[in-house]
């Protein structure tokens, strides 16, 4: 693409996004709204082969109608009560709808299928913009409906998390595994909305921080299925050794910066007596934690204990870190202990 | 004008049926013509004059037609429509259904009349959307400026997935 088109695109992507966020009428949220997709799609279909141009088209079938539903509600909110406030909506037709087409344009269960297949068909670095600045704007619009409809939220939330880990089970496609992932941590985030949109913003926070690295090793080594994982420890041996962290931080295990949403999430419900449902969320993150559990597994396989079974590989020019792979790979694994800090900047 | 607001109305379900139960996108577009025409007609009769003529020229005359002649070039040859046993029975289910909903409205007496046209509460030169627009011109000129820039941007997106030259929006390379 030409560089100035591209940059072209990639701005009107940056101020989408800050038009949605800085509005508080719908309209303009809307228009935030539309000007992210128009922008995102040549961007998906740069590479110009045929699976880039089927998630491009895929990517606005979707995407359109949503809109087209978000405006459809706020108009008719507009007639019944007179007033385009986001976060005035009172009526209940149009909240369900417009959570509904929200969840649609993040990509959440039962209206998430479209986000594997659109996501198996980009290159690693445009997926990792759809799976974490593309969810920001109807993120924070579902942020300011936080209040409103209690029982669409839960179920949006717990069918999410289920659905998320359930469909990451039998993949070998590591896009469509981190698809599914961020499914289940967007329903992480919608099942405690309404109890604190504080620790809801912080899953985002911290699931844009743990995500970043595994797509960007990914995409570093090119690793598009399982297969290649154990490939890893020949060409990047540091990396290869935390993998298995970042994924199972990812999963959520305790010492790992993944703990943090899980563990408040789940106190934030025991607290409010809400034990069904934080045993419902916990045993459905399980499935998730299966898969996670299996690619660090399959990474794990071939580093330092076991035999080699193949020599190193020639390394002509030196394999080195990228600066930004760095700085997000400690974060992404060691903020627990600054858990207080968290805290108290956030809740 | 209640006997006109009845048959734009008729006119508008009858049609939206027919575009929902034809397969092709030939006879797809030729009643989503007609139903486009007919909503100009309740847009009018509610008070919408300004949008009505925008709607009929901008959708209807600007865009749906090239859309329902690009079809009648590109589409199927032998396209099915309502003479077609399954786009009838579709059609005719749709058809069921509203009239369904239609009765069980005035029946039960959801629906008092169009309340918004029958009942006048006031009358000014300016309608409420000839007044909308009037604002989008002052008060609010970003929201113009917004507008505009977004649809720049959709022109530049679509020139740039059918660039010409191998490099078609649908042609793998």
């Amino acid at each position: 693409m030409n560089p100035i088109t591209l940059s072209m695109f990639t701005t009107a992507l940056l101020s989408g996004t800050l038009i949605t966020l800085s509005s508080t009428n719908w309209l303009m949220a809307w228009m935030g709204l539309e000007i992210n997709t128009m922008a995102i799609i040549p961007i998906i279909a740069r590479k110009h082969h045929p699976r880039a141009t089927e998630a491009a088209t895929k990517y606005f079938l979707i995407q359109a109608p949503a809109a087209a539903t978000i405006l459809f509600c706020a108009i008719t909110n507009a007639w019944m009560t007179g007033q385009w406030e986001i976060n005035q909506m009172s009526t209940d037709l149009p909240i369900i709808l417009i959570l509904i087409s929200l969840a649609f344009k993040m990509g959440m269960a039962p209206v998430h299928s479209w986000l594997p297949d659109v996501l198996q068909g980009l290159d690693l670095m445009t997926g990792l913009v759809l799976s974490t600045w593309q969810k920001l704007a109807p993120f924070y619009l579902i942020l300011q409906l936080h209040s409103t409809h209690s029982l669409t939220l839960i179920l949006l939330g717990t069918m999410s998390i289920l659905v998320g880990g359930w469909g990451g089970l039998n993949q070998t496609q590591t896009r469509k595994i981190l698809a599914y992932s961020s499914i289940t941590h967007m329903g992480w985030m919608l099942v405690i909305l309404q109890f604190s949109p504080e620790l809801t913003l912080m899953t985002f926070t911290l699931y844009v921080t743990m995500t970043l690295p595994v797509f960007m090793i990914l995409h570093q080594n090119n690793t598009l299925s399982i297969n290649k994982l154990p490939i890893l420890a020949t060409h990047t041996p540091t990396i290869s050794a935390l993998i298995p962290l970042l994924l199972l931080s990812l999963g959520g295990l305790p010492p790992l910066t993944g703990f943090i949403p899980k563990w408040l999430i789940i106190q934030k419900m025991s607290h409010l007596g809400l034990f069904g449902l934080a045993t419902i969320t916990a045993l459905s993150g399980l499935f998730s934690l299966y898969f996670y559990l299996r690619l660090s597994y399959i990474s794990s396989i071939t580093m330092s204990p076991s035999s080699n079974l193949t020599t190193a590989t020639w390394r002509l020019t030196p394999n080195s870190i990228p600066l930004g792979l760095k700085t997000t790979i400690v974060p992404s694994m060691m903020l627990l202990p600054l858990t207080p800090m968290i805290n108290s900047l956030l809740l | 004008m209640t006997f006109i607001m009845y048959i734009a109305l008729l006119v508008m379900v009858v049609g939206l049926g027919a575009v929902v139960a034809h397969p092709s996108p030939y006879f797809g577009s030729l009643t989503l013509v007609v139903v486009s025409g007919a909503a100009c007609v309740v847009l009018i009769v509610y008070g919408g004059t300004f949008l009505a003529l925008v709607m009929f020229l901008v959708y209807l005359g600007g865009m749906l037609v090239v859309f329902a002649y690009t079809t009648a070039l590109a589409a199927d040859s032998f396209p099915y429509t309502l003479t077609y046993g399954d786009v009838m029975l579709y059609w005719t289910l749709y058809m069921g259904l509203s009239l369904i909903c239609y009765v069980k409205c005035t029946v039960v007496g959801v629906v008092e009349g169009w309340d918004l046209f029958e009942n006048w509460e006031e009358f000014g030169i300016f309608e409420s959307d000839v007044r909308g627009m009037a604002l989008m011109y002052s008060d609010v000129g970003s929201l113009l400026l917004i507008g505009g820039w977004m649809l720049l941007l959709t022109l530049i997106a679509v020139l740039e997935l059918c660039r010409g030259n191998s490099r078609g929006a649908l042609r793998a390379v």
